[in-house]
C-alpha cells in the first residue's frame, strides 16, 4: 500500500505538488492524469525518493520512506519512463537484468528470470537478446522498459507514461498486455498518463490532479459519472461520457448466459463476444442498422442476445 | 552477466586498424635504427658539414625520453583532467563548474614557451619545467572533452539509473563514464598528439628529447641535423595517434 498524506513539493518556492493525500491499496491499479504541467511526474519521483518532499509524509506498506536508505528502496520498486532510460551501452538481456544484478542474484536465476519477462512481453529471445536498444523500435523498447521494471518482481510499480508517444495500434496491444499482465501479477501500480481513456481501461482507482492537487480520486464508473467538477468533466469529454461509460462494461454483465441457445446458428454475419464492451456492441448496431445482435461465449457456442434497448438501461443503472 | 564486452573488449578484437597501427610502429623502429646508416643521403643534403649525423645521444634514448616526458605528463593531465571534468559534474561539484572552464581555457590561451620560461625560475632546468607545462597545455582538451561527454548522456539513462537503484559510484562507473568514454578518449588523443610537438621545445631548457637534433641543427645551421629531429617527432605522433584510433570504441547502432 502507498499513502501520501498532505505531500508538497517546491521548485524554487512555487509549488508543483500541493497538500496532496493519495491513497493506493496493494493490488490496486491507480493511473494519474491531468494536463501537463500538473505535478504527475513529480509526484511519481517523490514515491522512490528520486526527489525529495518538502512536506507532509510518504508512507510504503505503513513505513515512512524518509527511513528507507534510497538504493534499497528503488530496487523494491519498478521504475519505467516514457523515454525508457534503457542502457545504450548494454544489451537487452543486460538491461533488463539490471535490479537482480544489483540485488546480487546468481547468474543462473537472472538468465531465468529474463527469458521469462522476455516471453511475458512477448519479446522473442532469440531475436532480442543481444541487440542493444538504438536496434530497437519505439514499441520493443516500451516493452524491455517494462520488462526491466518487473525484473526483481518488485511489489510496487511506478510508471510515466509507458506508453507515450506510441502510435494507436501499438499502444492498445502493450494497454492489453499490461491488463493481461497486472490480472496476474496483480502489483500495486501507480501509473501516470495524459490520456484519459487509457486511465480508464487500465486502472482501478483514477486520480485526476490539477495544478499540483488532487481534484478526485474515484473508481472510472464513479469518475464518469459523477465528476467533481467542471475540470474533470473537461478532460472526460463531456459529449462521449456515454460512450467511455459503454466501453468499461463488457457484454458479460449485460446479457444472462442461457443454454437454449447453444447450437443454434446466427442468422446475420454481425457476432459478438461475451468479452466484447458494450461500446463495441453499440458500434457494431449503428454499423449493422439492427437493435439486435447475437452473442457468443470464448468456445465460439451462441450464449444469447443483446438489444439496444438493454445497451441504453446500462449508462442508467446506480444513476 | 550478459553484459557484451562493451567498449573497450570490442577493440581488441583483431581489426586492420591494428595492423595498420603495427606498421607505423615498425616504421618508427626503422627509422630510430636506421637513421645513422642514411649517412649518403644526408651528405648530399648538407655537404658543406663535416659530421651530418647527430651523434651526442642515440636516437633510441632521445625516443624514449621523449615518450617518457609525454606519457608521465599525460598520465598527471588525465587524472587532473577526467577528476575534475568528474567533480565538477556531480550535484555537490556544479558550482565549481564555471571556475573550472574558465581556469582550463586560459591554461590553453598561455603559449607553452611562456610556461616554460616562467616555470625555469621556480623549478629549474630539465625535465620538470617541461612536465608542468604539458600538463597544464595538455589540461584542456581532456577536461573538455570529460564535461562534454558527460553532460552528452540522455538525462533519461541517469534517471532510470538512479531509479533502478544503482548507488552514485554505480552509476558514475557502469553508465556514464563508459557512455562519456569515446568523447573523452578523442580528448586525450588531442592532447598527447599535441603534446608530442610540444615537448620538443622542452629541449630548449635542458630536457632531453627528440627536440635535441632539431635545436641543435638550427643553432649550428646544420639542416641534417633538424630533418632527422623532425621525422623522428613526425612518426611518433602520428604512431601514437593512429594507437588512439585503433582502441576508440566504435558506437552502436
Ligand atoms: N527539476 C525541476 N525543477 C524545477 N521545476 C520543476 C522540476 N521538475 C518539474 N518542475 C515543475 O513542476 C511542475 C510539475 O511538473 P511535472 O513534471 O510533475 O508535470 P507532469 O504533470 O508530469 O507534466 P507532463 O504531463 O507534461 O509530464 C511543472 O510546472 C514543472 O515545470
Ligand atoms: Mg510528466
Amino acid at each position: 500500500m502507498i499513502e501520501l498524506i498532505g505531500v508538497t513539493k517546491l521548485f524554487g518556492g512555487r509549488a508543483a505538488v500541493r497538500d496532496l493525500h493519495l491513497t493506493v491499496p496493494t493490488g490496486a491499479f491507480c493511473a494519474l492524469v491531468g494536463t501537463s504541467g500538473c505535478g504527475k511526474s513529480t509526484t511519481l519521483r517523490m514515491i522512490n525518493k528520486l526527489l525529495p518532499h518538502d512536506g507532509g509524509q510518504i508512507h510504503i506498506d505503513g513505513q515512512q520512506i524518509s527511513q528507507f536508505n534510497e538504493q534499497t528502496l528503488r530496487r523494491r520498486i519498478g521504475y519505467a519512463i516514457q523515454s525508457t532510460g534503457l542502457f545504450p551501452h548494454w544489451t537487452v538481456a543486460a538491461n533488463i537484468g539490471l535490479v537482480p544484478n544489483l540485488l546480487g542474484w546468481p547468474k543462473a536465476k537472472v538468465q531465468e528470470r529474463t527469458r521469462e519477462l522476455m516471453a511475458l512481453l512477448g519479446l522473442d529471445e532469440g531475436t532480442f537478446w543481444h541487440k542493444y536498444p538504438s536496434q530497437l523500435s519505439g514499441g520493443q523498447a516500451q516493452r524491455v522498459g517494462v520488462a526491466r521494471a518487473l525484473a526483481a518482481d518488485p511489489d510496487i510499480l511506478l510508471m510515466d507514461e509507458p506508453f507515450g508517444a506510441l502510435d494507436p495500434i501499438t499502444r492498445e496491444h502493450l494497454q492489453n498486455e499490461m491488463l493481461r499482465i497486472q490480472s496476474r501479477l496483480r502489483k500495486t501500480v501507480v501509473f501516470v498518463t495524459h490520456d484519459m481513456d487509457e486511465a480508464l481501461k487500465l486502472a482501478t482507482h483514477v486520480g485526476v490532479m490539477h495544478e499540483g492537487r488532487l481534484v478526485q480520486l474515484a473508481s472510472p464508473e464513479t469518475l464518469l459519472r459523477q465528476p467533481a467538477n467542471g475540470y474533470v468533466e473537461s478532460l472526460l469529454g463531456s459529449q462521449d461520457r456515454g460512450l467511455k461509460l459503454a466501453g468499461l462494461k463488457t457484454l458479460a454483465e449485460v446479457v444472462q448466459p442461457d443454454d437454449k441457445w447453444i447450437g443454434t446458428a446466427a442468422r446475420g454475419q454481425t457476432v459478438l463476444n461475451l468479452s466484447d464492451s458494450a461500446r463495441t456492441a453499440l458500434s457494431a448496431m449503428l454499423w449493422s442498422g439492427q437493435n439486435c445482435l447475437p452473442v457468443r461465449n470464448e468456445q465460439g457456442q451462441l450464449v444469447g442476445e443483446v438489444t439496444l434497448d438493454q445497451l441504453c438501461r446500462l449508462s442508467e443503472s446506480k444513476a | 552477466m550478459n553484459q557484451r564486452p562493451y567498449p573497450l573488449a570490442a577493440a581488441w578484437q583483431l581489426n586492420p586498424v591494428w595492423l595498420i597501427t603495427l606498421g607505423w610502429v615498425l616504421c618508427l623502429g626503422l627509422a630510430v635504427w636506421g637513421m645513422p646508416h642514411l649517412e649518403g643521403f644526408f651528405r648530399w643534403l648538407e655537404p658543406g658539414q663535416r659530421q651530418v649525423i647527430y651523434q651526442r645521444d642515440a636516437f633510441a634514448f632521445l625516443l624514449l625520453n621523449h615518450m617518457q616526458l609525454v606519457a608521465v605528463s599525460a598520465a598527471m593531465a588525465i587524472v587532473i583532467g577526467v577528476g575534475t571534468g568528474i567533480i565538477v559534474t556531480r550535484g555537490w561539484g556544479r558550482d565549481f563548474l564555471p571556475l573550472v572552464s574558465q581556469v582550463a581555457s586560459i591554461g590553453q590561451t598561455f603559449p607553452p614557451v611562456a610556461v616554460l620560461a616562467l616555470s625555469v625560475p621556480l623549478l629549474g632546468f630539465g625535465a620538470k619545467p617541461v612536465i608542468l607545462s604539458l600538463v597544464l597545455y595538455g589540461l584542456l582538451p581532456i577536461m573538455r572533452n570529460t564535461l562534454v561527454g558527460l553532460n552528452d548522456i540522455d538525462p533519461a539513462v541517469r534517471e532510470s539509473a538512479r531509479g533502478m537503484g544503482m548507488s552514485p559510484l554505480q552509476v558514475l562507473v557502469r553508465v556514464e563514464l563508459p557512455l562519456a568514454l569515446p568523447v573523452m578518449l578523442a580528448g586525450i588523443r588531442t592532447s598527447v598528439t599535441i603534446n608530442i610537438a610540444t615537448a620538443a621545445i622542452g629541449s630548449t631548457i635542458g630536457a632531453r628529447t627528440l627536440g635535441d637534433p632539431v635545436i641543435a641543427g638550427l643553432i649550428n645551421g646544420n639542416l641534417a641535423y633538424t630533418v632527422q629531429g623532425a621525422v623522428l617527432i613526425g612518426l611518433l605522433a602520428v604512431t601514437v595517434d593512429q594507437l588512439f584510433a585503433a582502441i576508440t570504441p566504435k558506437r552502436h547502432g
